[in-house]
């Protein structure tokens, strides 16, 4: 056997019968070209927080990824790699949302698919699996999609889940997932830290007061810190003020690579380091319910893919599912030390002026939340680095924006670092 | 009522509490104990195991009152109730409901001991009570 028949081309020679010639130097494409975001979208979603009637999440991400290439100056024929997570699929033998999104879109052949689950976060995931396969010559171009149709179908519910795995105790235990399951986080991180209620309505605050300069947002109106002490317990200490929203929605992120820096009509947005972990899928499996480990986790590795810190981020796009989530995400992201978020986000420094920016499109729980959100920490991160986000635009410069979420209960964490510099 | 699906690793959990024992598995290597998952347990994956009956005696290591109905068509009507994760002597966390008690007084770090309720006709649940 000659010397380029081992390994992997040897792999592909049985796999194909042999009619595909590999040589060695086709093995491993060493390429200097870095992967990168070039344009994004969000599904307009209207006073009700439903997408248009009729749209299906199909038509949605359609939408969404016509408009994201648009404004990246790419075409559908460019795309040769798909990444796709979402709650809708085939029935009966499992969701196999790659294929089908293939095949509506028309994409010819992808040369790469990813459909990693990983509750809310992965888009993140997505994000940072794209990059490595962009880097190595896998493919060239990737659509990153999501769709929901979550509450125009009322697809919502706590009551008759299948009672399976670790959670089958939790289902009988009557914990409403996932808000019962976020709730004994927070009353956790309350007992050892000394957060309050109080402090968790700041962060419900702020994300209002940034919904209000978001035209796409679905809740715009005035909040107090009253309004939310006085909204009902849902599972205390969360109250109803506290939880994201039921939305529909959906967005598209579309990467390439520095190689087709002609075609684009923005600046490239760079990928600086990423990091992903994952710890348990019963609330009652996760190590310090105070503590979110896999955040400290994927963000080291993060901070250290990148040579960055903390201190080197200008705005944090955190996914919001709750309030409390919000909270144990600064503390393990390096914002501010454990057990010191509550003094962290006090003062508006997480607010429109604030010292702080944070979901500056009104996070989960107030500009939308179709169910898995962390793609829309994506755009709004690049809208900011662009500087086309209008009312809302930060003053200053945003070179660094550290993108962050949360899937399942506490469960997965994937950060993203997007920089405008290489 | 309940959409269970029983499986190999917690039949005899659930068998157990028909009988009002409160079982746990315990490694037959490093006698550490665990229920289900071996996460955080410091327990390898493939170490044989034992079910052995716990001692039914812990403590709240945090809890939730719910004022929705959660996981099953049972609780419909039965708010609010308390859902416990309850930290066993053992070291073992199970999650659980605390029951018969004053819903104020419920706090983290409280002594709690097991009480078994009959949910319906299949499912008897290791619950918890201020002990």
């Amino acid at each position: 056997m000659a010397r380029w028949q081992s390994g992997y081309a040897a792999d592909c020679k049985s796999v194909y019968g042999g009619s595909i010639p590999f040589r060695a130097s086709q093995r491993r494409v060493i390429s200097l070209r870095d992967p990168c975001i070039v344009g994004v979208s969000d599904a307009k979603i209207n006073s009700r927080g439903c997408v248009s009637e009729l749209s299906s999440v199909l038509s949605i991400q359609r939408d969404c990824a016509t408009e994201a290439l648009n404004q990246s100056g790419l075409k559908f024929k460019d795309i040769d790699g798909i990444a796709v997570a979402g709650l809708w699929g085939m029935p009966g033998p499992g969701v196999m949302q790659p294929n089908v999104l293939t095949e509506y879109l028309g994409i010819k052949y992808p040369k790469w698919l990813d459909g990693t689950n990983t509750g809310g976060s992965a888009f993140l995931f997505h994000l940072n699996h794209s990059y490595l396969a962009i880097k190595n010559g896998l493919c060239n171009n990737v659509l990153i999609l999501y769709g929901s149709t979550q509450k125009s179908n009322r697809e919502r519910n706590f009551l008759n889940r299948p009672a399976v795995y670790s959670s089958q105790f939790d289902m009988v235990a009557g914990l409403p997932s996932p808000v019962g399951a976020y709730a004994l986080a927070a009353q956790r991180h309350m007992y050892k830290y000394g957060s309050s209620r109080e402090t968790l309505a700041e962060i419900a605050v702020a994300a209002r007061k940034w919904a209000s300069l978001n035209e796409n947002a679905y809740r715009k109106e005035n909040l107090t810190p009253e309004d939310i002490l006085n909204s009902p317990l849902i599972c205390s200490p969360l109250s109803k003020l506290d939880c994201c929203l039921v939305t529909d929605g959906g967005g598209a992120i579309v990467l390439s690579n520095t190689d087709l820096k002609e075609k684009f009509k923005l600046p490239p947005i760079y990928i600086k380091g990423f990091g992903e972990s994952s710890s348990h899928s019963s609330i009652n499996f996760m190590e310090d319910m105070a503590i979110l480990e896999v955040a400290r986790r994927s963000s080291k590795t993060a901070y250290q893919m990148s040579g960055l810190n903390s201190k080197n981020i200008d705005l944090a796009m955190i996914y919001d599912s709750f309030t409390i989530t919000v909270l144990m995400s600064l503390e393990a992201l390096g914002f501010c030390d454990i057990g010191e978020g509550k003094d962290f986000v006090t003062n508006n420094n997480i607010s429109p002026g604030g010292d702080f920016p944070l979901n500056t499109n009104g996070g989960g729980l107030s500009y939308c939340h179709p169910g898995m959100y962390s793609i829309f920490t994506l755009i709004e991160a690049c809208r900011q680095i662009w500087r086309i986000c209008g009312k809302r635009q930060i003053d200053k410069e945003i070179i660094n924006a550290l993108c962050h979420g949360t899937g399942g209960v506490l469960s997965s964490a994937a950060s993203v670092i997007l920089s405008k510099e290489k | 009522m309940f959409n269970l699906l029983k499986d190999i690793d917690s039949f005899e959990f659930w068998e157990g509490a028909k009988r009002k024992k409160l079982l746990i598995q315990k490694s037959k290597l490093t006698k550490k104990y665990f229920l289900y998952s071996r996460s955080f347990s410091g327990i390898d994956a493939d170490e044989p195991f034992e079910w052995v009956e716990a001692s039914g005696s812990g403590n709240i290591y945090s809890f939730t009152i719910s004022h929705i109905p959660g996981g099953s068509e049972f609780y419909v009507g039965k708010t609010p109730y308390i859902i416990g994760s309850i930290l066993l002597d053992e070291g073992v966390r199970l999650m659980s409901n605390i029951v018969d008690c004053n819903h104020s007084k419920v706090e983290i770090g409280k002594k709690v001991k097991v009480v078994f309720k009959k949910l319906d006709s299949e499912i008897v649940f290791p619950c918890f009570t201020p002990a």
